[in-house]
C-alpha cells in the first residue's frame, strides 16, 4: 500500500495526465459538436438544392447522438479516447521513471521491485477508472444536450441511469488490456515512445490482424481470443443484442481481456525483477 | 581541513559494528568483468572510500550493495543488531547522481519518498532541508535546483529513513569548488550520527578530507583496503627548480630514488626525507642548485597513482 499511496501522490501532483484527462473530455465534446456542426451543414446544403449526400443523411447523424443511441455512440466516442489517453499515460508513467533516473530513487524504498509494478498497475487502474468516468459523463452531457436541442426521443430515466453505469463499467473494462499492455511494453522497453507506440499499434491494428490472421490460417479462434472482438462482444452485449460469436458471451470475453491485462502485469513483473537498475 | 578534522575524530575502532560485509562481489556484463571477486566490510561510525579510475566498477559496486544491481556471485550481507535480534541494516543511496522526480519540490521528493517508506510525518523531512540548508529552497521545483542543491537534496534523501548505511556516489561530481566543500562538509556528519558510510569518488581530495578507509580498485579489482594513513605512508621530496628536466634526470640516477613527477617548475622524487642530503650533494656535484627543497608525507592522490600505475594503466 506504500508503493501505490507514493505512486498516487506523485500522480496527483502531475499536471501532464490531468491536462491529458481534461483533453479527451473536451474532445468528447469536441466530436458531438463537429457531428452536429457536419449534420446542419449537411441539412443546410440539401435546403439549398445540393444533392442528397450518400450513406447516412444528416438526420441519421443527430439521431446516433441522442440518448436513445447512448450505449453506442456515447460510450464508443468515450472509449476510444479513454484508451488514447490511458495509453499515453501508462507508457509516461514508467518511462519517465527510467528518463528521470528515478528508478535508482524509489525502488530501494519500496519492499521489493513487484511492488513498484503493482503500484504502477493499482495507479494506473484507479487513474483509467477516473478517465473512464470523465469521458462516459462528457458523452452523457452532449447527448443530452443534442436530446433537447434536437427533440429526439428520451429514454426513460432509469433504464438510461443504468445504461451509463452499466456502460461505464464496460468502457472500463474494455480500455484495461490497451492500457496495460502499454504499460508492460514501456517496462519491458525502458522508452515511454516505444510504449506508447506499441500500445497504439495493438489498440489501432491488433483486431484487424487477428482478423486476416484467423481467415488465412482456418482458425477463427484467433480472432475470438483478439482483444478488440472481446471489446466488442463486452461493449454490445445487452439483452436482447446479436453476440456475433458463439459461445462467446460477455463472462467469457470479461475473462479473456482480464487474462490480456493480468499477462502483462506478469510479464512486467518478471522483467522488472531481473533487471539492473544502473545506466 | 574542519573536515578532515571531523573525520580523523569519527575513525571507527576496529571492533566496531560491521553494517556492511561485501564478500566476494563478482559481476559480469556479457564478457566484460566489471567486478571481480571483491571483499571489503564498511563498519559503523566510518566513512570508506572507493577509489578508482574510470570504469574500474565503483557504481557497479555500488549498485550490488543497493540491490539495484544484481551480482553473478558473492554475497551483500547487511546485518545490525536491532532490538536484541540481527535484523537487516537499512540503506540509503544515491547512485549515478541526484535523480528526482522534476515536477515535484524538493519538499515534495521527499515526501513521495517518506510515503513510500510508510512513514507520513514530514518533519524529518522538514529537518533534513534545513540540515542541508535546503530549508529556503524546499518549496521551489526541483528542476529549478542547481547542481549543488541537487547533490544536497540526495544527501537528505538518503538519510531520510535514518539508515545504518549510507551510500554516495561520486557525492561531488559536476560541483564548483564551492559546492565540493559544502558536501565535504556534510559527510562526517553523516557517520558521526552513527552511520556506515561508503562514498565512491575520483576526487580523491573528498576522500582525503572525509575518508577513514580507502578501498582502490582497477578493473573491478581491490588493490588495497586500508586506512588512509597507511596508504599515505612514505614521503617524496619536493624541489622547486629552474631546470626541471636536468634535475629529474640527474635525480633519476641515484640509488635511493624510486621515481621522479615533473609538474612544471616542482619535481616530486619519491624516496625519504633520510636521503635530502645525499640528494643535494648529487645535484651540486651535477652543477645544479634547487631554489627549494622539502620533504614531505605522500598525499593519497599519489599513493593512488603508485598503487594504479603499478598495475600497469593510468586514471582516464
Amino acid at each position: 500500500m506504500n508503493a501505490v499511496r507514493a505512486e498516487w501522490y506523485r500522480l496527483w501532483r502531475r499536471r501532464s495526465p490531468w491536462g491529458l484527462l481534461m483533453a479527451s473530455v473536451a474532445c468528447v465534446f469536441g466530436y458531438y459538436v463537429l457531428t452536429w456542426a457536419s449534420a446542419a451543414a449537411a441539412s443546410l446544403a440539401v435546403s439549398r438544392g445540393a444533392p442528397q449526400p450518400a450513406g447516412p443523411g444528416p438526420g441519421a447523424l443527430v439521431d446516433a447522438l441522442g440518448l436513445a443511441r447512448f450505449g453506442t455512440t456515447g460510450l464508443d466516442v468515450a472509449a476510444s479516447l479513454a484508451t488514447l489517453a490511458l495509453i499515453a499515460v501508462a507508457s509516461s508513467l514508467v518511462g519517465s521513471e527510467y528518463g528521470w533516473g528515478t528508478l535508482r530513487l524509489i525502488v530501494p524504498r519500496l519492499g521489493g521491485r513487484a511492488a513498484f509494478v503493482a503500484a504502477k498497475f493499482a495507479v494506473l487502474a484507479a487513474f483509467a477508472s477516473l478517465t473512464v468516468a470523465a469521458c462516459v459523463e462528457a458523452a452523457l452531457l452532449a447527448s443530452v444536450l443534442v436530446t433537447f436541442v434536437a427533440d429526439l426521443p428520451r429514454p426513460a430515466a432509469a433504464a438510461l441511469a443504468t445504461a451509463v453505469v452499466v456502460g461505464a463499467l464496460r468502457t472500463l473494462v474494455a480500455v484495461a488490456p490497451y492500457a496495460a499492455i502499454a504499460l508492460a511494453a514501456t517496462f519491458l522497453s525502458r522508452s515511454t515512445a516505444v510504449g506508447f507506440a506499441i500500445g497504439l499499434a495493438v489498440f489501432l491494428l491488433e483486431g484487424v490482424a487477428t482478423a486476416i490472421a484467423g481467415a488465412l490460417l482456418g482458425v477463427p479462434l484467433v480472432a475470438d481470443l483478439g482483444i478488440a472482438r472481446n471489446v466488442h462482444v463486452v461493449m454490445r452485449a445487452t439483452p436482447g443484442d446479436d453476440v456475433r460469436i458463439p459461445g462467446f458471451d460477455a463472462p467469457l470475453a470479461l475473462a479473456i481481456l482480464a487474462a490480456y491485462a493480468c499477462g502483462a502485469l506478469f510479464l512486467a513483473i518478471s522483467v522488472f525483477r531481473r533487471r539492473d537498475l544502473v545506466a | 581541513m574542519r573536515a578532515m578534522e571531523q573525520a580523523d575524530g569519527l575513525r571507527a575502532t576496529p571492533n566496531a559494528e560491521v553494517v556492511l560485509d561485501a564478500r566476494r562481489l563478482t559481476r559480469s556484463f556479457g564478457r566484460t568483468l566489471a567486478v571481480a571477486d571483491l571483499s571489503f566490510e564498511v563498519r559503523r561510525g566510518e566513512v570508506v572510500g572507493m577509489v578508482g579510475p574510470n570504469g574500474a566498477g565503483k557504481t557497479t559496486t555500488a549498485a550490488m550493495i543497493a540491490g539495484l544491481v544484481a551480482p553473478s556471485s558473492g554475497q551483500v550481507v547487511l546485518t545490525v543488531p536491532r532490538g536484541g535480534r540481527a535484523a537487516r541494516a537499512k540503506i540509503g543511496a544515491v547512485i549515478e547522481g541526484a535523480s528526482f522526480y522534476p515536477f515535484l519540490t524538493g519538499r515534495e521528493n521527499l515526501r513521495t519518498l517518506e510515503l513510500a517508506a510508510g512513514r507520513r510525518g514530514g518533519s524529518r523531512a522538514a529537518a533534513l532541508l534545513t540540515k542541508v540548508g535546503l530549508a529556503d529552497a524546499a518549496d521551489r521545483p526541483f528542476r529549478a535546483y542547481s547542481l549543488g542543491m541537487r547533490q544536497r537534496l540526495a544527501i537528505a534523501a538518503a538519510v531520510l529513513d535514518d539508515p545504518d548505511l549510507v551510500i554516495l556516489d561520486e557525492p561531488t561530481n559536476g560541483l564548483d569548488p564551492a559546492g565540493q566543500r559544502e558536501i565535504r562538509a556534510l559527510i562526517p556528519g553523516l557517520a558521526a550520527e552513527g552511520r556506515a558510510v561508503l562514498v565512491t569518488s575520483h576526487q580523491l581530495a573528498d576522500v582525503q578530507d572525509v575518508c577513514t578507509r580507502v578501498l582502490v580498485i582497477k578493473a573491478g579489482r581491490a588493490l588495497a583496503f586500508a586506512p588512509i594513513a597507511e596508504l599515505r605512508q612514505g614521503e617524496v621530496v619536493e624541489i622547486q627548480t629552474a631546470d626541471p628536466a636536468r634535475t629529474a634526470a640527474v635525480a633519476r640516477e641515484a640509488p635511493f630514488v624510486r621515481g621522479v613527477t615533473v609538474r612544471g617548475t616542482t619535481l616530486l622524487v619519491d624516496t625519504g626525507r633520510e636521503h635530502v642530503a645525499a640528494l643535494l650533494r648529487l645535484l651540486a656535484a651535477n652543477g645544479l642548485f634547487p631554489d627549494a627543497i622539502a620533504p614531505r608525507r605522500r598525499t593519497l592522490e599519489e599513493a593512488f597513482f603508485a598503487l594504479t600505475e603499478a598495475s600497469g594503466e593510468r586514471v582516464a
